[in-house]
């Protein structure tokens, strides 16, 4: 682990109108680690995972990114093409030319079927459709995956091809996990971050 | 309880066809017995007569020459038209301050009637290709204002993801602009392709450029050749449907618009 590659977050600060979501936050993310935040509904888990990806910005206080670096996420909603099909929607994500043929048996790795790979994303249930996102978020090559709610809505059989998924396709890469549950931490083996 | 829909329950397409065909006879049945009570051809001519002149203006080697001439011209300005209000959107949508300037012009070349357009233009243009300026400026916010409103429904989230995941502006077009444009440029490719034909050929009908329609249309209304006038409406109506029809068609086949599902699209080869 080397911190030269973390992720530090001083003092920040973020509030949406009136009400401050996170207030004089800090933290350091070292690279490779695995860290689930926790918290209840409303406390800035999305809010502080959104900072990291740049997607907001803080009110005060500052996130240091390494340079150069590169993250994927599994949003809180899925964020599929909807008319594109699951393996388009996770070769779209790739940087590099990935053929239909290893996109597909990795979307089989985690219980998708063969014909559900070409069907839109649109017409893919709940279920299928956050295991395609966090197919699409680990395939991709980079140096952070942020998670929020990887597992919602997934039953056990699923969750576990999954979370197997998760930790195989990891590579050292930094992972940061929003999760309500506790179980999640046993899971990916990570540290517990209370907001 | 069981809801039916008329085009989907009741009324099969072969039966849509149908009665489509019933009402088109029972109007044209109407205007023959109108015109038989008239009895005056000049003031309202009979169907028959229309289409014995259409017969023949079609076998006339001016005919093809003179559709040509303003299909060429009209086909133009929309051409242009859809160039020019499809990269004024992306601009506008991409820089607010274009939009800005943009906004009074299309403003009001919406507002402002066909006809003082053609007569200012016809001050700097010459009768041969006011059509062409016509039907551009006709069409210009339509495609523009249709297109930009497109743009301005994409989904936020989708942005953002295409943010994280650094997809480049190539793979954003394709995969979260296109899709999401694509109803509105159906929508305003339909209502215009019909609009440059109504104000192409009023533009020709005052401008008078020799060898057009419009031209034709004039001659037909000085001369008093009722059935000459409702030959040239005739043409000018089919001729702007099969415009419409050949265009929509070709821009479903060329360019996937209208179709739901990409279901194979691919990108790349091997891994």
């Amino acid at each position: 682990m080397t911190p030269e590659k973390s992720i530090y977050l001083f003092h920040v600060s973020r509030a949406f109108g009136k009400r401050e979501v996170i207030s004089d936050f800090s933290a350091t993310f070292l690279q490779g680690s695995r860290t689930c935040v926790m918290g209840p509904s409303g406390c800035g888990k999305t809010t502080l995972l959104h900072l990291i990806l740049g997607l907001l910005h803080p009110d005060f206080g500052q996130v240091l990114l390494p340079p150069g670096w590169r993250a994927t996420a599994v949003f809180q909603e899925n964020r599929l093409l909807d008319s594109f099909h699951a393996v388009y929607n996770v070769q779209l994500a790739c940087h590099k030319r990935v053929s239909s043929a290893w996109v597909e048996s990795a979307l089989m790795e985690v219980g998708i079927s063969r014909e559900s790979c070409f069907l839109p994303a649109g017409q893919l249930s709940g279920g299928m459709a956050r295991r395609v996102a966090v197919v699409r978020a680990l395939l991709p090559e980079g140096d952070l995956v942020i998670m929020d709610e990887p597992f919602k809505g997934l039953d056990p059989e699923n969750k576990g091809k999954t979370v197997d998924f998760v930790l195989r396709h990891l590579e050292g890469r930094t992972l940061i996990a929003a999760t309500h549950d506790k179980e999640d931490i046993r899971l990916l083996q990570a540290q517990c971050l209370n907001l | 309880m069981m809801i039916f829909t008329m085009s989907d329950n009741l009324l099969s397409r072969r039966k849509h066809l149908l009665a489509s065909g019933g009402a088109a006879l029972f109007w044209l049945a109407l205007w023959q017995a109108a015109s038989q009570a008239v009895g005056q051809e000049i003031l309202l001519v009979s169907p028959v007569s229309v289409l014995r002149r259409l017969l023949t203006l079609v076998g006339e080697a001016s005919f093809w020459g003179t559709v040509g001439f303003s299909l060429s011209r009209i086909l133009a300005g929309f051409l242009a038209a859809a160039l020019g209000g499809g990269i004024g959107a992306a601009l506008a949508y991409r820089f607010p301050w274009i939009r800005v300037l943009l906004a009074p012009p299309v403003f009001a070349v919406k507002a402002a009637p066909v006809a003082s357009f053609v007569i200012l233009c016809l001050i700097w243009v010459p009768s041969r290709n006011l059509s062409v300026v016509i039907s551009f400026l006709m069409v210009f916010p339509i495609i523009y204002l249709n297109l930009l409103e497109g743009l301005n429904e994409t989904s936020r989230d989708l942005l953002e993801m295409a943010h994280v995941f650094r997809l480049n502006p190539w793979r954003r077009i394709r995969a979260i602009y296109w899709p999401q444009c694509q109803p509105y440029l159906v929508s305003a490719f339909s209502l215009s392709l019909g609009l440059c034909w109504k104000s192409g050929v009023a533009a020709e009908v005052i401008g008078l450029p020799d060898g057009s329609i419009g031209e034709r249309l004039y001659q037909a209304k000085i001369f008093l050749q009722t059935e000459e006038l409702f030959a040239w409406t005739a043409v000018i109506i089919a001729v702007s449907v099969l415009f419409e029809k050949v265009f929509l068609l070709l821009l479903r086949k060329g360019c996937g618009v209208g179709r739901p599902f990409a279901w194979k699209e691919k990108i790349g080869g091997s891994q």
